[in-house]
């Protein structure tokens, strides 16, 4: 288990983590969001012991993890800036990582390169962005890692082999109970893969939850009468968005959906539709009652992005 | 479990990362050991054929294997640089940090790489250059103690480099301030201490800058002492300095510490930036700054010290080295930083330039106030010893003898008057009304003062009759240390560089034993007159050094000490290779191939008898027309170009009781049925210059092994009845 009590971590006069609580339960894979400089990046970087908290305590399994060897060496950390040692092959990354990690798997890390179809013994600098990043990764996976850690990671991945890290970093969770900790701008990238979501803006947790309460907790409803209507006639439910154009209505609701739509159904309308939300608008309406403008929190550009995704 | 402070793995890691630098200099490093040892092999190969004589060419381990200098000016930075380079980008700075590895752990691992490979490369190198000369049987000779001495010393400064790289890297984070920072921390602190050192020395006649204590001298730190060395006397012999490596090793072990401290607390987000942060930053502006700033600082203080006003042109200097110290400080930030903006913001720390240049100006003026104020009166002193001034400062007598304390009234009284005196007096009246400078150290209260002094006649004489009435001297000059490992004692023989070690040191116990059963009068006799009747047959050179200074004293090798004179002749002999006097005289004879060359021979006796104890001086000296000998002797010249060797020897019949000699020479012993013989000659052949040593041993006594090569059949051949006879040199 992970846990961040009141973690900050400046830099000169710039707070990147601002007193940060999280905690991250064990086999957990556990996605965050949020805008550049939103500290994610940082979070990771303090979680992995790269950087040492200002204030607060960030701990793995009870232990601190700055200078702590015992607990790094069940770590493996992709960054989003990718190091390798100038001139390098696999194979001689690899030859780093066996001297720095102790349980690293040699075998493992043959199997993952086969599968990825890298040459390992070809400079990792003639690799292309996608192919060093998908290295990066033969190599967390490889060190057997209970606490894995993807800082972008899916950037520069195609289609295939994005499902590919997924489906690898799902059978480390699910065999070996490991906890995983993946970053992205990108919520529809997590939204497939992530137990629990996190936003992070301005260098605090602004939502954390289940990825299946986000998305069952809230609903669209579509509704239509013959008579005129108001949202009053409504009141009793717990509606987070009304929109209503002449007898038409559509609203968000958050609670129990058999009963809202039991309800509505009482009510004798023409059109009764529950739809599904998208992650990206569970969070924008989520974002909303908290008082805060999604766009602004995940920044215009990651949201463009989002939509041209979906 | 990953061990905290050194992790084998990681070390092995480090070494595969050096591999390509490593293995590149110790190529260079080794070819260059190989290769100078067959240069100067093939460049003396050509003079051989005509060598009279040929012994062992003597070689300074310096100039065997040079490139051992690189060793902390280039290869120690080069490798510590490059394994942490990880701290000058950012990414790979997480990467190492994020390593399931103590920060100590890393930093041990990683340096331990880098002294392995300078290591392997300075000692290693060092000894391949050693033994390269054993495919050259004979032709060399060198010290292996100083050979191993000049490569551990390379080490150890190279490890001094490396640790203090070490620091720069993880108190900055780009190469350019790396660099610049490792540089201050070797220089700064001892350059400011140093100019600091001088100014007060310039302001105070009074006071003795070579009794400062320790830390004062550069000449400690080895890198410092060599590059100062270097542009003050241009010798290198600091490398040989026992004080002067264990100084720099400490020193080194100090910043390895520290750098070890810096990498624990290192913050892996200061990579890639100048300065972990504003203050540190503005702390490595100013120091270069004010390193500059020593200038004009000196330009000011000695203006006011020495009592004139500063001339406009003095001014307007000041003005300009002011002004390019501000440029100093703007362009060390615009390089660190590579942006203008940061200039902006660097400005304030401006500032503490002037303030920086007035705080040492006032320590200056406050430490000269407190060395002149210091008066004290023959009540206060309880004790004077006399530190310089009857005998060098580097004389061993002196030496002990300073440490014996004076306390008579007269003694302290002369002290206290002599450094009033040299403080109220200018130092040209004190030379012209004719007083002796000494330096003493004086004891008032706990500690002891070292201070030049002005004494008169009177004053002299009365420390002198004072320090005779003490029974100091006599120990001093009668238990002489005794040498072994660890004692401290070196000797040298002047002449005899193929002595070892080891018949040193049992040379020098021999004269110590002998020196007891000659008694303090006739020893210190022998001492006071160096050449006497005899000139010396060579000199023993008695360096002891204890608590990092060292004293010498010199004792010739003469007959008058008849044992020591005996086990040095005996050693000589022992340790000359088998030669005898035929090949020796062939070797002579060889000289006839010498076109460009003129000799000058000569022959001294020692006693009444012939061929009982007598030299035999041979010179040759450079010049001379093609093919024609010269034969200098006392200023006459007579054509030897075509004569055979017997003509010369006969020559050497008629000039048994001759005198000096000039130049180089031959030496013929005969001693106890064997004769000793030494050539050595500094001589021109064909605009060459070349020296050389060579021994033989003549069994039995000379006529006798002149008989032998008179007897030859292969010289009979040779010369016929030129040769000279027996009978010829026992006449």
């Amino acid at each position: 288990m992970i846990q961040a009590e009141k973690l900050v971590k400046k830099f000169d006069e710039y707070t990147a983590l601002n007193g940060i609580d999280c905690t991250i339960q064990k086999g957990c894979i556990y996605g965050m969001v949020g805008s550049n400089g939103a500290g994610k990046s940082t979070f990771l970087r303090l979680i992995t012991g790269v950087y040492r908290p200002d204030s607060g305590t960030v701990k793995v399994d009870g232990e601190t993890v700055f200078d702590n060897p015992a607990v790094k060496a069940r770590m493996a950390f992709v960054p989003d800036d990718l190091y390798f040692l100038n001139g390098s092959t696999m194979d001689r990354m690899a030859k780093c990582y066996k001297a720095a990690y102790p349980q690293f798997d040699e075998k493992r890390y043959r199997f993952l390169a086969d599968s990825f179809r890298l040459t390992t013994n070809r400079p990792i600098h003639t690799f292309s962005k996608g192919m060093k990043r998908q290295a990066s990764i033969i190599f967390a996976l490889s060190c057997r890692p209970d606490y894995m850690f993807f800082d972008e990671t899916f950037d520069g991945l195609d289609p295939v082999m994005r499902n590919l890290v997924k489906g690898l970093i799902c059978e480390d969770v699910e065999d070996k109970q490991a906890t995983a900790i993946i970053t992205s701008h990108s919520l529809r990238e997590l939204e497939d893969i992530c137990d629990q979501l996190a936003l992070l803006h301005e260098g605090g947790v602004v939502l954390e939850s289940d990825v299946q309460n986000l998305k069952t907790g809230l609903f669209k409803v579509q509704v239509a009468f013959l008579q005129p209507f108001t949202q009053e006639q409504f009141t009793g439910m717990d509606i987070q968005h009304f929109e209503q154009n002449g007898s038409v209505a559509q609203m968000i609701v958050r609670g129990n959906r058999d009963e809202a739509v039991a309800r509505l159904r009482a009510m004798e309308p023409v059109i009764l539709d529950v739809l599904p939300l998208s992650l990206e608008e569970v969070f924008t309406y989520e974002m909303k009652a908290l008082g805060y403008s999604f766009q602004d929190v995940l920044g215009k550009e990651a949201v463009s992005d989002e939509k041209k995704a979906v | 479990m990953k061990r905290k402070l050194f992790d084998k793995d990681l070390y092995l890691e480090a070494m595969r990362q050096l591999r390509t630098p490593g293995i590149f200099f110790l190529v260079v490093n080794a070819l260059a050991a190989i290769l100078i040892t067959m240069g100067r092999w093939v460049t003396e190969l050509e003079f051989v054929a005509n060598r009279p004589g040929m012994l062992p060419l003597t070689w300074d381990p310096m100039i065997m294997q040079p490139l051992l200098f690189t060793g902390f000016f280039l290869i120690a930075p080069v490798l510590t640089l490059r394994i942490f380079n990880f701290t000058r980008d950012r990414k790979g700075s997480d990467f190492y940090h994020a390593l399931p590895e103590t920060r100590l752990c890393i930093f041990f691992s990683f340096y331990a790489a880098v002294l392995t490979y300078l290591t392997v490369i300075i000692m290693g190198t060092g000894i391949l250059a050693g033994l390269s000369t054993y495919f050259y049987p004979g032709w060399f000779q060198f010290s292996w103690a100083d050979l191993l001495t000049y490569a551990f010393s390379m080490l150890v400064t190279s490890f001094y480099v490396a640790a203090a790289v070490a620091c720069g890297t993880f108190l900055s984070g780009t190469a350019f301030t790396n660099i610049a920072v490792a540089l201050l921390l070797i220089f700064a602190p001892r350059l400011i201490l140093l100019v600091f050192t001088m100014n007060v020395g310039y302001a105070c006649p009074v006071l003795n800058t070579d009794y400062l204590p320790f830390v004062f001298s550069y000449q400690y730190n080895m890198v410092f002492g060599l590059v100062g060395n270097f542009f003050s006397s241009l010798s290198l012999n600091v490398v040989y300095s026992w004080p002067s490596i264990w100084y720099t090793l400490v020193i080194g072990v100090i910043y390895t510490a520290c750098a070890a401290l810096l990498f624990h607390f290192r913050k892996s987000e200061a990579a890639g930036v100048a300065a972990p942060n504003r203050f540190l930053g503005a702390v490595y502006r100013l120091t270069v700054t004010f390193v500059f700033c020593l200038i004009p600082i000196t330009l000011i203080f000695q203006s006011v010290k020495g009592g004139r006003s500063m001339s406009s042109v003095e001014i307007f200097q000041l003005v300009v080295l002011y002004i390019v110290a501000v440029i100093i400080f703007f362009a060390y930030e615009l390089i660190a930083s590579r942006k203008v903006a940061s200039l902006v913001k660097a400005l304030p720390s401006l500032v503490f330039v002037p303030v920086l240049n007035v705080a040492a100006l006032v320590v200056l003026f406050s430490v000269v106030s407190m060395v002149n104020g210091y008066r004290p009166e023959a009540s206060e002193i309880s004790a004077v010893r006399i530190v310089e001034g009857m005998g060098g400062s580097e004389d061993y007598f002196q030496q002990m003898i300073s440490k014996a304390d004076l306390k008579d009234e007269a003694c302290r009284k002369a002290a206290s008057e002599g450094l009033k005196r040299m403080l109220e007096m200018k130092q040209s009246s004190l030379y012209n009304e004719g007083y002796d400078m000494y330096t003493v150290a004086i004891k008032t209260g706990a500690g002891w003062k070292y201070r030049n002094i002005a004494l008169s006649d009177e004053e002299v004489l009365s420390l002198s009759e004072s320090l005779n009435g003490s029974d100091i001297i006599k120990d001093v000059y009668m238990n002489l240390p005794k040498a072994g490992m660890g004692s401290g004692v070196n000797v040298l023989t002047q002449d005899a560089a193929s002595l070892s070690t080891e018949d040193r040191m049992n040379l020098y116990e021999t004269m110590r034993q002998e020196v007891q059963e000659m008694g303090f009068d006739a020893w210190y006799r022998y001492l006071q007159t160096f050449y006497g009747e005899n000139v010396p047959l060579d000199t023993m050179v008695v360096t002891v050094t204890r608590s990092g200074k060292s004293g010498s004293f010199r004792v010739p090798i003469k007959p008058e000490m008849p044992k020591t004179f005996e086990r040095y002749c005996a050693l000589r002999i022992a340790g000359t290779g088998v030669d005898n006097a035929l090949a020796f005289i062939e070797r002579l004879n060889k000289a006839d191939n010498y076109t460009y060359a003129n000799m000058t021979v000569s022959v001294w006796d020692y006693t009444e008898k012939p061929y009982e104890q007598f030299y035999l001086t041979y010179a040759i000296s450079g010049g001379g027309e093609p093919g024609v000998f010269y034969n200098q002797y006392n200023g006459d010249k007579a054509p030897l170009g075509t004569q055979p060797m017997s003509d010369l020897l006969k020559e050497l019949s008629g000039m048994k009781s001759e005198g000096s000699a000039i130049g180089s020479r031959i030496i013929m012993i005969q001693f106890n049925g064997a004769a000793y013989s030494r050539y050595y000659s500094d001589s021109d052949t064909e605009d060459n210059y070349f020296n050389e040593d060579m021994c033989f041993r003549v069994e039995g006594d000379l006529p006798k092994a002149l008989e032998l090569f008179d007897s030859d059949p292969k010289y009979r051949e040779k010369y016929g009845d030129d040769v000279p006879a027996v009978t010829e040199y026992a006449e």
